[in-house]
């Protein structure tokens, strides 16, 4: 029984990414692909999602740049991004993308599927603290 | 000539005073015309009337005996007489006559009998009997001129005439004038004289007084004077002489005379002349020889002033024995000084006494080298030593035009020993300078670790990125199976998807780890490499970094050139050049919009490729420090300050190219410069 969640995912397409999405799919009522920021944006001005999923490193910087469409939209949007930097938690980038709203929350790759599900379920009761940001 | 009659009345007053008595004379016994004996045993003739009338003139007596011509020659001689009135003026007579001037001359003459062929001149009587009168001037002419071996004397002249008239002897050498009259008084008619006039027996008369008798001389020139000017003289020859055949000069012998003297008053005009011009040109050379040594003293002055006053040593040498050994003749100040010398002390020495060890030095065969050539030579510096002294000398050898040789030397000692200890310096010095090399290659060869450990890390950070995609991938392949089997979806076909996209993403590692491994290989050789690609695998090795920092990286491959050098080098320089721009916009204001614009192009002259990012700048302060080893402005954790010097060294000492930069409105932009000829 797949549970009403509607999950926006963006990344560039790649093989990896639509087994992403195939497992999602399997989990979550509604997956919504899209490959760069303005199938991205296009796709949210139309749909409302539960929560979104970005990846950091897209081409041309494009995942920060979504991230801040996004916010400026609707400020309250949870967001989850993934990165394949094992960033520091003291740096610029995580501060700010966990501190200034605590409806983002960041992920590493790669991605484990059962903290991916268990972030997306739990968001809401996860601190910024608490978000696996490494 | 009125002082000398002025003198001499004074002297006859002077003798009238003291010679009461009168003048006592003699003459011989035969010499007519000019001496003959007159019954009672008087004497009479030409020189006898001749110095009565002398005499009386001057108011004299004179009284006379007659003897042999040797008798009363010895009288007037030992004053036993005071005048001889025929007196032949001869050398020999003048030690103890004195005589008047000469009353008559004559010239001798051969007599010989008429009909003689063979005697014409005196050469012919060379081996002929020759007479002549005993004591006679005729006499000592023919022994003096070796006329004969055979001459044969007689007591006077009629005796030798009348002898050779005889047919006896073969000729007679007597005054001609003397020999015409006897062989008119003897009437001898088969003599006469050949016509050669003798002029090596030329005889003057004179009256003779006993040497010192200056009185009755002055009296006898002053009578004599009287009767050669009053016609008496003329009217005696007339008496003594006229029927013979004096020896008289006819007028073209008076002519001939006469021209002669012409000739000889000219002749010595022009002596006169030519001796006024001697004197002068004697008077204009003595100045000129004067003025000479005085310019030679003055330039020997000079010399010797320069000679001692000169900076170098100088010795003169002057060559004995062919050029065997040279003996010191003159030393200057300088050369005692070099030399360690005093001059007194060694002038007149040979060379090798006073400096043994020239032989070795080699400077006593150049000495003979040039003394013999003539040219000169020099010899580099050298070391003498000799026991007493040891200096380095620099010697410079010539001849002089006189034939000695001069050395002109240096002392070079104190140039040797700043040479030797310039030489111990600069080997110290260039020890240290290769110690100091050493070091500076250790420590650059450990900056380039240093630099390479740096870029490892900043890879090492990319491979982070660039592997995690891809791992990323394959677990979510992975995850995916495993679902799909619960889901059961799973089928062959399914797998083969799984199994064909999982090793897609296996491989991108591998490829990945292919191109990290080939970054840290170093290219032993240069070689030509597409510019374009190397500035593209660069960024992408970064790209991943960049993009999490959210920094757009762009490329524009305006042109697509080949350079020459070594590209991993290149690559590791554009990742520390892009890395600093990365860190500048991470701390600039463009922090969330940060841009690196790498363009690569060229123009006539260069390949560039130019990185120009948005990170606030380089500030002034610091632009000159930015290129010096571990210089940063970042954390220590974050920087080594190493990562443009190792930048600027590849790309102008590896690639031969040239690194610069300048600010922008908003950043930096880095130029990397490679002239094409460089690169070609």
């Amino acid at each position: 029984m797949k549970k009403d969640h509607a999950v926006l995912l963006i990344d560039n397409l790649d093989d990896g990414l639509n087994s992403l999405k195939k497992s999602l799919s399997r989990k979550y009522q509604t997956v919504i692909m899209a490959p760069d920021k303005e199938q991205a944006l296009t796709i949210y001005r139309r749909h409302s999602f539960d929560i979104v999923i970005v990846a950091l490193e897209m081409y041309k910087n494009e995942g920060y740049q979504i991230i801040d469409a996004i916010n400026r939209f609707n400020p309250d949007q949870r967001i989850l991004t993934y990165s394949a930097v094992p960033e520091n938690p003291s740096s610029n980038v995580s501060c700010t993308v966990c501190t200034k709203s605590n409806r983002r929350h960041r992920i590493r790759k790669p991605i484990q599927l059962e903290d991916l599900y268990h972030e997306i379920e739990h968001f809401d009761s996860l601190t910024c603290r608490e978000a696996r940001s490494d | 000539m009125l002082q000398v009659r002025i003198l001499s009345l004074f002297l006859l007053y002077m003798f009238t005073l003291h010679a009461e008595s009168t003048i006592h004379s003699a003459s011989e016994f035969d010499y007519p015309p000019f001496a003959i004996v007159k019954e009672g045993n008087t004497a009479d003739g030409f020189s006898v009337d001749i110095l009565k009338a002398a005499l009386k003139s001057m108011n004299h007596e004179v009284d006379f005996y007659v003897a042999p011509w040797d008798t009363i020659r010895k009288d007037l001689k030992e004053g036993r007489i005071d005048v001889l009135p025929l007196v032949g003026r001869t050398p020999e007579r003048e030690t103890y006559f004195d005589f008047t001037f000469p009353y008559l001359t004559m010239h001798g003459a051969i007599f010989v009998r008429k009909g003689t062929t063979d005697i014409r001149t005196l050469k012919d009587l060379k081996n002929k009997t020759v007479l002549v009168m005993q004591g006679d001037n005729a006499e000592e002419f023919v022994r003096r001129e070796n006329v004969s071996e055979h001459i044969v004397t007689t007591k006077d002249y009629t005796k030798a005439f009348i002898l050779l008239a005889s047919g006896k002897y073969d000729a007679v050498v007597a005054q001609k004038l003397i020999g015409l009259n006897i062989i008119k008084q003897e009437n001898i008619t088969n003599v006469h004289s050949t016509g050669e006039r003798l002029e090596g027996f030329k005889q003057s008369f004179s009256f003779a007084v006993e040497e010192g008798n200056k009185e009755l001389l002055a009296i006898l020139n002053e009578g004599l004077a009287e009767v050669m000017t009053d016609g008496t003289f003329h009217a005696l020859q007339q008496k003594w002489f006229a029927g013979l055949n004096p020896d008289k000069p006819n007028t073209r012998y008076l002519y001939a005379l006469g021209l002669t003297i012409l000739l000889l008053l000219g002749t010595l005009f022009v002596v006169l002349l030519w001796q006024r011009t001697l004197t002068k040109k004697v008077d204009i050379r003595t100045r000129e020889l004067k003025a000479s040594k005085e310019d030679l003293k003055k330039s020997q002055e000079i010399f010797y002033t320069l000679f001692n006053n000169m900076n170098n040593g100088s010795v003169i040498y002057a060559p004995i024995q062919e050029g065997d050994d040279f003996i010191i003749n003159d030393i200057n100040l300088k050369g005692e000084q070099i030399s360690s010398v005093v001059k007194n002390e060694i002038i007149g020495k040979k060379v090798t006494e006073v400096f043994p060890a020239i032989k070795e030095l080699g400077l006593f065969q150049i000495f003979q080298k040039v003394y013999r050539n003539g040219e000169p030579q020099s010899q580099d510096t050298s070391l003498y030593a000799d026991g007493r002294i040891s200096i380095w000398v620099e010697n410079f050898v010539y001849k002089l035009p006189s034939g000695d040789i001069v050395a002109i030397y240096n002392d070079r000692t104190q140039e040797k020993m700043a040479q030797a200890e310039l030489e111990t310096l600069n080997k110290h010095l260039e020890e240290k300078i290769e110690a100091a090399i050493a070091r500076t290659k250790e420590q650059e060869k450990m900056l380039l670790q240093q630099s390479r450990f740096t870029a490892m890390g900043e890879i090492m950070g990319a491979i982070a990125h660039q592997w995690r995609q891809p791992l990323n991938s394959v677990g979510l392949i992975i995850q995916d199976i495993r679902e799909a089997y619960e889901f059961d979806e799973l089928d062959k076909e399914y797998i083969d998807e799984m199994v064909a996209k999982s090793m897609d993403q296996i491989n991108a590692l591998s490829k990945i780890i292919d191109d990290f491994r080939t970054f840290f290989l170093p290219n032993k050789d240069k070689k030509y490499f597409n510019a374009c690609d190397i500035v593209d695998k660069a960024v992408t090795l970064l790209s991943a970094q960049m993009q999490h920092h959210r920094i757009e990286v762009q490329h524009t491959c305006r042109d697509d050139y080949e350079l020459f050098g070594f590209p991993n080098e290149l690559k590791q320089a554009l990742i520390n050049i892009i890395g600093n721009a990365k860190d500048a916009i991470l701390k600039s204001e463009n922090s969330d919009h940060g841009l690196i614009k790498i363009i690569t192009y060229q123009n006539d002259n260069a390949q560039c490729i130019s990185i120009e990012d948005n990170g606030g700048g380089i500030p002034a302060e610091i632009m000159e420090k930015v290129y010096d080893p571990y210089f940063t402005t970042k954390f220590t954790s974050q920087g080594t300050g190493i990562g443009l010097y190792m930048t600027k060294a590849i790309i102008e000492q590896s690639m031969g190219g040239m690194l610069s930069f300048s600010n922008t409105d908003d950043g930096v932009c880095f130029v990397l410069t490679f002239k094409k000829e460089a690169v070609a």
